[in-house]
């Protein structure tokens, strides 16, 4: 069923070759983009030849480089437009009412999560494949290194660092998808949902703020630590704790500071992911499929 | 309960609303016996659709059950597999073409279909040469068509269609009247028909309900539901003692002062007419009229007393 299930999501996907296009293909395209300009660069700049050649690129860091995009509130916003048609174009074309008698309500909506997070992690492995082998490119014509040479060690590092590059992104990405298929569920419409998403990815990261007010107001210290729970703290202190550095974690009014491990910053994580997912499974078998 | 029984509605309620003010549907009972077409017939807001969406699990029933061939539809979600369905009017991803859109509802109902059923389904609704075309580009009666194909795809045993004539033109209409008579006819499926095209429902439909404010009013076979209200009209001299003649068994009215409006069945008509000779009437004319499904509805939506033949 879920094999059938997923085919049925990627003829829609694919079919939809507008939103895919702007939203999921945009990142290879980037890369080849970006490939030609450095071309064009050494052709027509000596300062970009010279700057090649005294500071040459990394493989092992360009082939990294295109995760940083999912793994930003802003470059995440393109992935919740994507994620938006994913969810509530069933709704706007008015079209769960010919699938839903066809299939069990729970598996339509998690072929959905597990489309979005597939497609994600397909267009930037592909974005940084094609960097990687574009700036190769670029490091040949001119003659530069482009190091580090390929041993046994400096693939099991690499690789290490890809996947948990990897993670990472697909936790946000499955995070971001999770407000927006909830706000799907409420506004039935495409641009309502990418809206609320992108209103509730970008406020998560500033919730600090009402938070410290808040905390000042009071006199109470702990409300700050609410800020210990929002999925964007979270992933950052991961990303950090991934990166083999200490988060700096929250300065309380007390002076104390709390630096929460990278288990905590997992655990949580988890929570949010699951808890997004299930109450989204959960209204999306309640709710009456009506226009 | 069993196959025999295609689709059986018990004490069925919606209310939609915070403090549920609206009450789409309000204590259905139906029960619709397998190899037949069957009409659903209510005005605007009646709450037919609505019903129609808990017969194929659309939402949820505020009280009572829905059982599809002895199956409770909430609880065993697997007996729409053998449900086609067309509510509302035929919807598509309008990026993808005819046949992909075909090929994502196989697929959805856990189907791998070859391409010969495709074929087969897109040449009953006569889209076989403009299936690989996008939908985007479709008319209303393509879409219509390409919807019942979608409908059929899985060769349903019950066939739930909502407006199929919508759009389509007098020679679409036919050919769906056709085909929903075959299916019924010739593949012993069921088909549960809602429209407002109410003479396409007259000659296609064995049995119909009649719903209004979210209540059945009317229930029966579509001959027995407008004998109820067949008139013969007699035109005699002198009228007042033909209405004389027939008033004691049958109720009757003048019109016009030329016309004898009698509330009588067509068996009637002999006997009728030979009381109205006996008494020395003079007859000119005398006319069976039969009802027609569009005035039998028109009459009884008005009203709101149950009434299940």
């Amino acid at each position: 069923m879920w094999s059938k299930l997923f085919r049925a999501e990627w003829y829609k996907i694919t079919g939809n070759r507008w939103a895919t296009g702007c939203m999921i293909w945009i990142f290879p395209g980037l890369a080849v983009l970006v490939t030609l300009f450095a071309l064009g660069a050494v052709v027509f700049s000596s300062s970009f030849r010279n700057g090649v050649t005294e500071d040459p690129a990394l493989w092992t860091e360009v082939a990294i480089l295109p995760w940083a995009i999912p793994n930003n509130p802003l470059g995440r916003m393109l992935l919740i437009g994507f994620t938006a048609v994913l969810f509530a174009g069933e709704y706007q074309w008015n079209t769960w009412k010919v699938i839903v008698p066809r299939s069990q309500r729970v598996p339509l909506i998690m072929v959905k999560y597990f489309a979005v997070a597939l497609f994600v992690v397909f267009a930037f492995v592909l974005m940084s494949i094609l960097l990687t082998l574009g700036l190769g490119l670029v490091s040949l014509a001119i003659g530069s290194s482009y190091g580090p040479k390929i041993t046994g060690d400096v693939l099991t590092d690499f690789a290490k660092d890809y996947g948990q590059q990897m993670l990472v992104s697909f936790t946000t990405t499955i995070i971001a998808a999770g407000y927006v298929s909830l706000a799907a569920m409420l506004t039935r419409s495409i641009l309502g949902s990418a809206v609320t998403g992108i209103v509730i990815t970008l406020g998560e990261t500033m919730l600090f703020l009402p938070l410290a007010l808040l905390s000042w107001l009071f006199d109470k210290e702990d409300i700050i630590q609410v800020y210990r729970f929002v999925p964007s703290f979270n992933l950052n202190n991961l990303f950090i704790w991934l990166n083999g550095e200490t988060p700096e974690g929250i300065k309380l009014a007390s002076g104390r500071t709390i630096v929460d491990s990278q288990l905590f910053s997992e655990g949580v994580l988890l929570c949010w992911v699951v808890g997004l997912v299930t109450l989204t499974a959960y209204f999306f078998y309640k709710q009456d499929i009506t226009n | 309960m069993s196959d025999s029984i295609a689709i059986q509605i018990e004490n069925l309620h919606k209310h939609f609303g915070r403090r549920k003010r609206v009450q789409a549907v309000n204590n259905l009972n139906l029960e619709v016996a397998a190899g037949q077409v069957y009409g659903f017939l209510g005005p605007n807001g009646a709450g037919k659709t609505t019903t129609i969406r808990m017969l194929l699990g659309l939402i949820r029933p505020s009280q009572g059950s829905v059982y599809l061939f002895g199956q409770h539809v909430q609880q065993e979600h697997a007996v729409l597999s053998r449900v086609g369905s067309l509510v509302e009017g035929a919807t598509f991803y309008d990026f993808l073409t005819g046949r992909r859109n075909l090929e994502v509802f196989a697929l959805t109902s856990n189907l791998s279909l070859p391409a010969s059923r495709f074929d087969e389904v897109l040449r009953l609704v006569d889209m076989q040469d403009r299936s690989r075309r996008r939908v985007k580009g479709y008319s209303t009666g393509m879409k219509q068509r390409l919807g019942i194909a979608a409908a059929m795809l899985t060769d349903p045993d019950l066939l739930i269609l909502d407006e199929p004539a919508n759009g389509l033109d007098p020679h679409g209409i036919n050919e769906i009247r056709t085909l929903i008579r075959q299916l019924v006819d010739e593949h012993g499926k069921t088909v549960f028909l809602s429209s407002h095209q109410l003479g396409e429902v007259e000659q296609v439909c064995d049995r119909v309900a009649i719903i209004n404010k979210g209540e059945l009013i009317r229930e029966g076979t579509v001959a027995n539901l407008l004998n109820k209200k067949a008139q013969i009209h007699i035109r005699a001299t002198p009228l007042e003692q033909a209405a004389a003649a027939v008033n004691g068994q049958w109720a009757c009215r003048s019109e016009n002062g030329s016309l004898l409006l009698v509330d009588a069945q067509d068996a009637d008509v002999p006997i009728i007419v030979d009381r109205l000779v006996k008494n020395g009437i003079k007859i000119f004319e005398v006319s069976p009229q039969r009802q027609s499904l569009e005035d039998y509805f028109l009459s009884v939506t008005e009203g709101e007393n149950s009434h299940v033949e």
